[in-house]
């Protein structure tokens, strides 16, 4: 009865003030109630990066960067189904995959959205000396914010940049131009290199993205702008072509320093924002001004090329080769219900996948002299490539040119296959891109001797072979250096390199892509078509229909929920 | 008694009338349909835009090309989406008819349907030519002993018609390598356009040749003894034809040069097909700042040079072979060799090249 | 006690044994007198005078006169006359008596509860229906929203399931939205959203308020209609003592077997699956026989259904005490009811108590306190697609029930039910307190205050396999999950009231006008918390191990508390000058925490309007039409049955984690939004306007009804789809949505008494149509009634603009392939799914209605409507001198059902569904007439051509391929039945013993009665129930109905029981 009295009072003093109609709940907390502390924007961060480990993500980098490029065949050649249609370009605009492509790269980035608007609402108090880590978690934000948006791009060309603040009733808005996208990755990851953290990641910190890896990323981005494939005017082209040879000599050869005014290029692209603005926005250390140097000294020395064998295996996790690595580790049979496995696994190296991915006879065949072969590739047959422990099953009985994959394989000795970490870009894919801009600005020589750099690791698997824990031998007996030669010549043999040195990183049809390629890499497939065992026909590269296919279509739902504000791409 | 049972029960339940909902929900099918292509005329690969005009609950559409043709078993056709519109693109040229249907389900479950049809005339205008380059022209043993390292000419557009292809001198000297006078070469090219096809006009047969990328080794630039402009035209699949020029041109290249009857070592830049450098080492103590060089360009020819469509120049004089006096004193020296098609007035089919002459004292 | 009631016995008898003696010495004497109507003073021709307690009555002349002979000098006299109420007057012998019998007209100025307040039947303006506490009482179930079933026009019951405990889905003219629309439940002025634990004895009285004049009073609750319950209290009481003590007990039975093949078919047709000898054989003489090795085990096959299912007892009792008079009375009742399912273990058991005071402590205060208590505990037995009552109905009958090394066979139907703990317990505590203050006369103040406590929790465990023989392999699942809830409101009321000079309580009187005006505030505030945890552990199967220390693997627990408070200002005007022309106006402004601060208040008028012709001069002097009203009324209505916070954008744990470091890297948790909210979510409203006519003839022994009504929801909150570029986790609520019910009602009652018989015919009939008028800008359809298991048959009801809500969607059939289909190389002519598996003959055809030249997705269109045409319920009453008779039939007409069991009753899957094509496993059981509606091609000469070509057989012939035969069966009209059904819904007959002999055992009343539900039902459904509500754990789903996935079928019921009342 006592109870009910007091219910009564205190419902009496709440009719008047408006808390009332706040009511009371546990188990969910608003978004402004709980971004106010720097602790759990890193767990917003860590959402971010919880979808670059997801299957979808990795699944879609699998399917749309290489399955059907001219260096994979996969089982799904043959069999109908969604994954059929998007390799055999027989796909309508309602494609599955098409689909979830577009939703896990948005889902990215309104996660990422979360923690950049909320920068600004972390309590001054609490920051104190932990400005540096509340930059990190900044800046990687918009690292991982670009990157979702470079998929989107390279995919489906101009696409919808998202407010950082939605609001239900404005949710659809109308593409840009593959231009303007372009600009706006540009944009993120050079504001990035004031926030991100100059050294690497300590052993127990490691799994985050440091400057290099913005710097790794930004160089590919300005080499994609300047690439006949990608949509921007000649004169762009040709700015983009000079400001990736400024970040390459800052980055790589650490030969410039460069102010922050460069950094941004905040002459060009800040007409509409002025530097106290920009300082606030970006928590830019008061002492610092515009024309302040950034020294590429702790640039430059930061990474290095390892050995070629040791870089897929867990000893080469987080190495000095690694810009940008997605951690991932097994915690099967600790008890802990943590799911933060690698689960690509069963989609490489194991029939009963999405996208079963094996290896093509043209990749095979480029690197039949090449030492490298037996530590990205291998034929399932001859077992003799590897001590006796370590060899990898037989899976690939009827699939394609029976060749495999095995970056991505776990050796037996190395415990869990989900403890493999997904890694994104390498220091050496950083080198053949500054050797590509070398080239095309002109300096051949320079260009030359950065991809006998990639060489030359390679070489080096000839001579210690003996050595090496899986490998029995490296049958390659001449590998010799690039020679200096005409422009043209240098630059096919720069684009192979990266093509023998980055197979099965699932990057070789952005590459053909961007160099305006696709239709030749079709015609290539189409006459090189392997049988199944099972009889079935395959028909890679019939479909294709040049001048449409470069650039998948915008899902179907999507134009129809947008009524009309999001337009589809032509010749679909 | 099942009987009886339907009996008492239509009796009593005023008999059972089918749903009544479905009475309301159909709509009488009425198939009329519009396309964005003004009077019925579109290019291959370039999106067409169907939209309903009719009445119905569902809607679909046969396009009318391989596999899609409206009445033939096997053939299938498209659902268009719920907001009745659907856009499509052909790959193919030809007259295609597209047939609209629009179908309801009546109440008792029976479907209506009802078509409309047009033709649509589908042309490939884009005859055009993406990257041709003449290729394999003459293998590089100097640049890459492993003897798999080819020059192409990669052709630039003089104008929407012609197109000039820079070759090597060394692809017309040494006869015995494949060179471009007796060789059988070939094309590799981009078609815009997928149901196109590419024909070469050889001359002595006065006959166009289908000739396929990378794969038909008939083609060549001579006609008899001389480099000649080459027709090809691109026919595609709706018979309409672009047709266009390839000029061959030789990049011009000093053969001999000797001062004071001292032969000049001639080698190529590495890094280019226009750069050349010659070094010559002569006698201490000669006067340097007035030598009287001899050169030939490119053996004097008589299939390539007939004396008036080529210059050699320092810094815009011209030079004769044992006239015209040279200054070194002040290091080395750049002549600019210009070179115009043999036969051919327009001045656009001519190219350029570099040669720095290095003089060495013992 | 029983003591005492022997001396009572004793003391009674010699009481009867004294008056006898007495009245034999009087009858000499004689008494006389006119009967007249009070309302016009005309005299009643042939009315019963009857002296009490005799068989001594003589009916009134032609002028009402009448005289009693053989009287004795004083006593009492009975009057009665059809339609007026039956009067005793005391006489004195020799004195002239005039007899002014009320007529029943006047029993219609009853009052009825409108909310908030009382009215007149007569003066009523919206549509309110007052359901028959009689009926409600003798419907044998346990809970009182079934027993509304048919009771009022314009309101349609579906039971969820035969399963004892189970509740009723309502839908008040129509289903007004997709959300939850389950009406509103006001019991005692007590808002509560079930009435699960109210049983129908302690009911006083129902209405239901349907439209939306007479329901805005409750605004912004109120769109889907109110039920206004009122609980029995002593206020009327006249004794010091009463009590009303009722027991009944009964049992249940099956209704319908399910009509399976016998053990010997079934091996013929296990043989036929896999096409050969294995249990049959070809005997001599050319019929198919059991190979004798076999003969044992078919001879002795297990009947699964009759193992499973029994006959199930139930127990009802009812004891209630009151007493007191208008200032001070108390009730005290105790009610008891449990029920025994029809199919084994399942139970349900529910114990509740009420304690009432009314105290007046000056004339013009009421003070009323109520509490009640109430514990039911139920155990479920999961019904649906993977459950008992499904396998019981198809489970192989050749299997054995335990294996040779005696460990039960896993998933048997027995061995399911043995292995079963499903205990879901739910205590309800109500506390009201109400104060009533007539300040001067004729302007009341009147405040309410409830506390309602719900806990409720399941405790359920699961266990995996069988065998007690392998320790360590049997692993068991425990699920618990309580929730509590606490409710409490309080409202206050000022209400003034001006009546003619007739009218009692008065503030003033003034002539001809009738006013009362009423304002008020209401209050809500609840809360509930949310609990739930489970894990596994293996070891044993005794119900120790029923708790979280045992079960430790994989635990998980989760934990929330929601909750939301509401305010709101009501008033009503009701005005009616001289009893013809009626005018009522109600409004409500209402504001809940549900809304963000912008669209936090809503207000919802509502005004009707009333024109009683009976009441004009020129009606006075006929006596045919005894009421004519004419009335109309317009009104909106809210809706908040949203989730409490769907306005926040929240962040949830969602398992985003990522680690950190290599080696053993360090876990650290990741946080996102998990739900955007939508600031400007506001009520979805209801807006609906009535016309009505009331007429009632001869003296209202004829009484109808008929009513014309509109429901329009409009601002229906839907999840309306967004880009899919915005990266939104979810879909947030919007208002976009709108919904139409129109339709009419009839309501048709004849009462009549020939002399001591007296009997009574009524019934009602509903018209309602639903249909979708709006889903948004896009008008995206939404999907519901996702079947996963068995054949996958996925959305299965599907809701769009134009039709009616959750219409049946998938293929339309075409009959079976036949070889005409089929060109010379075997390729199939008409349209076929894509599939790599090659077609015959005997597949099933499809119907291509987009005309595409393919079967796909975009072929499936609406095959049926839940939604009836129409639905009825009608009573017969015949009462005798103390026999009563009274039947009530109802059924509803036009609905399908989507019959999902058929996918079992007529392919070759195993038990759970999966399709065993490739004859891994025994096939399921099949219905009876299998063998003759398969299909069989001509000249056939395999193992199955014995039964001879059946080419124009319905049932697709089996393929050994389980894509095939996936194919076949997909979600189609083969699956859509008529859902009509007629059914004699509950029979009563009973005797109330003579007043006479009662009243000399001191008691007022003693009725015993035997009642029957379900008795027999008329149905082209071939299911075993036409009647399929929700399968549980769907119920507030308003996007699956009708779906008969092997839902626990109803029962028939048999019940005696008595009454007493002294």
């Amino acid at each position: 009865m006592k109870k009910s009295i007091e219910i009564i009072l205190i419902s009496l003093v709440m009719l008047s003030c408006d808390s009332y109609f706040e009511p009371s709940y546990t188990g969910s907390i608003t978004e402004s109630e709980y971004y106010d502390n720097l602790n759990n924007l890193r767990f917003g961060l860590n959402a971010v990066y919880n979808v670059l480990q997801s299957k979808d993500y990795q699944v879609s980098e699998l399917l749309f960067g290489e399955a059907f490029s001219d260096n994979m065949w996969t089982s799904q050649d043959v069999t109908t189904g969604a994954v059929y249609d998007v390799v055999n370009f027989t796909f309508s605009t309602d494609n599955t995959y098409i689909l979830r492509r577009y939703e896990v790269n948005y889902s990215g980035i309104n996660k990422a959205n979360q923690v950049i608007r909320s920068i600004g609402n972390v309590k001054k108090k609490d920051i104190g000396s932990t400005q540096k880590e509340l930059r990190e978690v900044y800046g990687q934000a918009k690292v991982l914010r670009a990157l979702f948006y470079f998929n989107l791009v390279r995919t489906y060309g101009g696409v919808s940049l998202q407010q950082e603040n939605p609001e239900l009733g404005k949710l659809a808005i109308p593409r840009s131009t593959e231009e303007e996208t372009y600009a706006y990755i540009e944009k993120d990851l050079r504001e990035s290199l004031l926030l991100l953290r100059r050294s690497r990641y300590t052993l127990d910190e490691c799994g985050q993205i440091d400057m290099s890896g913005a710097l790794g990323l930004l160089m590919k981005v300005l080499l994609y702008e300047a690439s006949p494939g990608i949509r921007t005017s000649e004169a762009t082209k040709v700015r983009k072509l000079a400001e990736a040879l400024k970040i390459g000599q800052f980055f790589i050869e650490g030969s410039r320093s460069m102010t922050i005014r460069e950094l941004l290029c905040y002459d060009t692209d800040y007409k509409d924002e002025s530097w106290e603005d920009l300082q606030k926005r970006l928590l830019v250390d008061p002492l610092y001004n515009l024309d302040s140097e950034v020294s590429s000294a702790d640039i430059v020395n930061q990474h290095r090329l390892i050995d070629f064998d040791k870089i897929f295996r867990l000893a080469g996790e987080f190495s000095e080769e690694s810009l940008i690595e997605i951690n991932h580790y097994s915690f099967a049979g600790s008890g802990s219900s943590a799911d933060e496995g690698w689960k690509l696994y069963d989609n490489m190296l194991n029939g009963g996948s999405p996208v079963f991915a094996t290896c093509s006879k043209a990749i095979g065949n480029l690197m039949q002299k090449d030492p490298r072969k037996v530590f990205s590739i291998t034929e399932a047959q001859n077992k003799d490539d590897y001590i006796s422990q370590e060899e990898i099953p037989d899976f690939t009985k009827g699939v394609g040119d029976k060749l495999l994959y095995s970056k991505y394989y776990v050796f037996p000795s190395e415990g869990a296959h989900s403890g493999r970490n997904y890694r994104i870009m390498r220091y050496a894919e950083a080198l053949l891109i500054y050797a590509e801009i070398l080239n095309s600005t002109g300096n051949t020589q320079r260009a030359v001797d950065y991809v006998n750099m990639v060489r030359a690791r390679a070489r080096k698997l000839i001579t210690d072979s003996e050595n090496s824990r899986f490998v029995t031998n490296v049958t390659a007996p001449s590998f010799a250096d690039l020679a200096i030669g005409p422009t043209d010549i240098v630059h096919e043999a720069i684009l192979q390199e990266k093509r023998v040195e980055m197979c099965g990183e699932w990057d070789r049809w952005y590459e053909v892509c961007r160099l305006d390629r696709c239709s030749e890499c079709m015609e290539a497939q189409l006459r090189s078509l392997p049988v199944e065992a099972s009889g079935n026909v395959r028909i890679r590269g019939k479909y294709f229909k040049k001048g449409i296919n470069e650039r998948f279509p915008i899902p179907q739902k999507e134009i129809f929920l947008s009524n009309g504000v999001i337009e589809q791409n032509p010749g679909y | 008694m099942k009987r009886i049972v339907n009996i008492f029960l239509s009796a009593v339940l005023f008999c059972s009338c089918h749903n009544s909902y479905l009475d309301e929900y159909y709509i009488a099918a009425e198939a009329s349909f519009s396309v964005t292509a003004e009077d019925l005329h579109v290019r291959t690969l370039e999106s067409v835009l169907f939209t309903n005009k009719g009445k119905g609950q569902t809607y679909s559409i046969f396009t009318g090309d391989t596999g899609h043709k409206y009445g033939q078993t096997g053939n299938t056709g498209f659902a268009v989406g719920s907001n009745g519109c659907f856009s499509y693109s052909y790959r193919e040229p030809g007259k295609y008819t597209v047939v609209w249907i629009a179908s309801s389900v009546d109440s008792k479950g029976s479907v209506i349907s009802d078509i409309d049809s047009l033709v649509l005339d589908v042309a490939d205008m884009s005859g055009g030519l993406d990257n041709l380059s003449i290729y394999k022209i003459y293998r590089m043993d100097d640049y890459d002993e492993t003897h798999n390292t080819y020059y192409h000419s990669l052709a630039r557009s003089i104008d929407d018609s012609i197109l000039l292809c820079p070759i090597i001198y060394e692809a017309w000297r040494s006869a015995k390598i494949n060179t471009i006078k007796s060789a059988k070469l070939q094309l590799k090219y981009q078609l815009t356009s997928p149901s196109a096809a590419l024909y070469w006009y050889k001359r002595e047969t006065e006959e166009w040749l289908s000739l396929r990328s990378e794969t038909d080794n008939i083609f060549s630039v001579m006609d008899g003894e001389r480099i000649a402009l080459q027709r090809i035209k691109v026919v595609t699949g709706s018979g309409y034809e672009t047709y266009y020029n390839i000029a061959a041109v030789m990049i011009p290249k000093l053969t001999s040069y000797q001062i004071n009857g001292v032969e000049g070592e001639i080698s190529h830049v590495k890094t280019s097909y226009d750069e050349y450098e010659i070094r010559l080492t002569l006698p201490a103590g000669t006067d340097v700042s007035n030598l009287c060089p001899e050169f030939m360009l490119m053996e004097n020819d008589a299939n390539l040079y007939d004396g008036t469509n080529a210059m050699v120049s320092i810094d815009g004089i011209v030079q004769q072979s044992g006239v015209s006096n040279v200054d070194f004193s002040k290091g080395e020296v750049i002549y600019d060799l210009h070179y115009q098609m043999l036969g051919y007035a327009d001045a656009r089919l001519s190219t350029d090249s570099k040669v720095k002459v290095i003089i060495d004292l013992q | 006690m029983c003591g005492h009631k022997y001396l009572l016995m004793r003391e009674r008898i010699i009481n009867i044994l004294f008056f006898l003696l007495l009245s034999v010495s009087l009858f000499a004497q004689s008494v006389s007198g006119t009967v007249v109507d009070s309302a016009n003073g005309e005299p009643l021709i042939g009315a019963a005078v009857v002296l009490q307690n005799s068989q001594n009555g003589v009916i009134t002349d032609v002028d009402g006169h009448f005289e009693l002979t053989s009287v004795p000098d004083e006593g009492q006299i009975e009057v009665s006359y059809l339609g007026y109420r039956t009067q005793v007057m005391a006489f004195r012998s020799e004195q002239m008596v005039r007899v002014a019998l009320v007529s029943e007209s006047q029993s219609l100025d009853e009052v009825v509860v409108i909310g908030y307040g009382v009215q007149k039947r007569s003066d009523l303006t919206g549509s309110v229906s007052s359901v028959d506490i009689s009926d409600v009482n003798n419907i044998a179930s346990t809970n009182l929203a079934q027993a509304l079933q048919g009771k009022a026009s314009g309101v349609e019951v579906v039971q969820n399931s035969g399963a004892p405990g189970s509740g009723s889905s309502i839908r008040i003219r129509g289903m007004g939205t997709v959300n939850d629309s389950d009406p509103l439940y006001i019991v005692d002025g007590t808002p509560m959203d079930d009435i699960d634990n109210i049983s129908s004895e302690e009911i006083e009285s129902i209405e239901i308020l349907k439209d939306a004049a007479s329901a805005a009073i409750y605004g912004a609750r109120a769109a889907n209609g109110v039920v206004l319950i009122t609980t029995k209290d002593a206020s009327q009481s006249k004794k010091k003592f009463n009590m009303n003590f009722g027991a009944s007990t009964g049992w249940q039975d099956i209704i319908k077997n399910p009509d399976v093949l016998s053990a010997s078919d079934y091996a013929k047709f296990y043989d036929y699956i896999l096409n050969g000898y294995n249990y049959t054989v070809l005997q001599s003489d050319g019929v198919l026989g059991i190979a004798d090795f076999q003969k044992p085990l078919v001879e002795n096959a297990n009947d699964w259904w009759s193992m499973t299912t029994r006959r199930g007892m139930m127990y009802k009792a009812n004891l209630a005490l009151s007493g007191g008079d208008k200032n001070l009375n108390y009730y005290v009742s105790g009610n008891f009811t449990r029920q025994d399912g029809i199919v084994k273990r399942s139970d349900y058991q529910r114990t509740s108590f009420t304690a009432k005071i009314n105290a007046r402590p000056v004339k013009n205060l009421l003070i009323q306190a109520l509490a009640n208590y109430s514990l039911s505990n139920q155990t479920v037995v999961p019904s649906g697609s993977s459950s008992v009552i499904k396998a019981a109905q198809i489970y192989n009958p050749l299997t054995t029930e335990t294996d040779d090394k005696d460990a039960w066979t896993y998933r048997t139907p027995t061995e399911l039910l043995r292995r079963l703990t499903y205990e879901k317990k739910r205590q309800q505590f109500r506390g009201q307190l109400n104060l009533s203050w007539d300040i001067i006369s004729g302007f009341t103040f009147a405040s309410r205050a409830s506390f309602i406590a719900n806990n409720s929790s399941v405790d359920r465990m699961q266990v995996g396999n069988t065998s007690e023989l392998v320790v360590g392999k049997n692993k068991y699942t425990v699920i618990i999950n309580p929730v509590s809830s606490r409710d409490f409101s309080w409202d206050n009321t000022l209400s003034l009231t001006i009546l003619d000079e007739k009218g009692k309580n008065a503030l003033t009187k003034v002539k001809d006008h009738n006013l009362n005006i009423m304002v008020g505030q209401v209050m809500e505030m609840s809360y509930s918390d949310y609990a739930y945890s489970t894990g596994y552990g293996y070891g044993g199967y005794d119900k120790e191990f029923n708790s979280m220390d045992f079960a430790s693997f994989e635990q998980r627990a989760s934990s929330y508390k929601s909750g939301w408070n509401a305010l709101g200002f009501i008033g009503r005007l009701n005005y009616n000058w001289k009893g013809r022309y009626y005018l009522q106006s109600n409004f409500r402004a209402d504001a809940s925490s549900r809304f963000s601060k912008k669209n936090r208040w809503g207000f919802f008028p509502s005004v009707s309007v009333g024109w009683k012709l009976t009441g004009e001069e020129w009606m006075q002097d006929q006596n045919v039409v005894s009421l004519l009203k004419l009335r109309a009324g317009w009104g909106q209505l809210g809706n908040n049955k949203i989730d409490d916070l769907s306005r926040l954008t929240l962040l949830k744990y969602n398992n985003e984690d990522y680690i950190y470091g290599i080696g053993i890297p360090g876990l650290t948790t990741g946080m996102s939004v998990t739900q955007y909210g939508n600031e400007d979510i506001r009520w979805e409203r209801t807006e609906s306007w009535t016309v009505g006519v009331d007429l009632n003839l001869l003296n209202n022994r004829l009484t109808s009804s008929f009513e014309y009504f509109v429901k329009d929801t409009k601002d229906m909150l839907l999840e309306v789809p967004i880009v899919y570029s915005s990266g939104y986790p979810n879909t947030p609520w919007q208002n976009s949505g709108s919904v139409r019910n129109s339709g009419f009602e009839i309501q048709l009652g004849w009462k009549d008494k020939r002399g001591d018989f007296e009997y009574e015919i009524s019934g009602n009939l509903t018209h309602v149509k639903n249909v979708v008028t709006s889903l948004g800008a896009q008008g995206e359809p939404i999907y519901g009634g996702n079947l996963s298991s068995p054949n996958d048959l996925g959305y299965v009801t599907r809701t769009t603009v134009g039709l009616p809500i959750a219409c049946y969607y998938g293929y339309r059939t075409a009959g079976l392939m036949q070889p005409s289909d089929f060109d010379a190389d075997g390729n199939p002519l008409v349209p076929v799914m894509e599939s790599t598996i090659t077609y015959a003959p005997g597949d099933m055809k499809f119907k291509d209605i987009n005309g595409d030249g393919k079967i796909d997705e975009n072929d499936r269109t609406v095959i049926g409507s839940p939604h009836p045409d129409f639905y009825y319920g009608f009573k017969v009453d015949m009462k005798y001198k103390g026999v009563e008779l009274s039947m009530f039939f109802q059924g509803t007409h036009g609905n399908d059902i989507f019959n999902v069991m058929k996918y079992f009753n007529y392919s070759y899957v195993s038990f759970n569904g999966s399709n065993n094509g490739s004859w891994g496993g025994e096939p399921s059981n099949v219905n009876r007439d299998w063998f003759d509606r398969v299909y069989r091609a001509e000249g056939a000469s395999d193992y199955r051509s014995y039964w001879g070509a059946n080419v124009d057989g319905n049932i697709p012939k089996p393929s050994s391929v389980s894509a095939r035969s996936k194919d076949n069966y997909r979600a189609s009209d083969f699956y859509v039945e008529d859902g009509s059904y007629f059914r004699l819904k509950n029979l009563q007959l009973s005797y109330s013993l003579p007043q006479k002999l009662v009243s000399s055992w001191k008691m007022e009343e003693l009725k015993v009665y035997f009642s029957a539900t379900n008795v027999f039902t008329i149905t082209h459904y071939n299911g075993l129930d036409p009647e399929t509500g929700k399968t549980d754990g769907t119920e507030a789903n308003n996007l699956s109905i009708g779906i008969d996935e092997g839902t626990y079928p109803q029962s028939r019921t048999y019940m005696f029981g008595f009454i007493i009342n002294l």
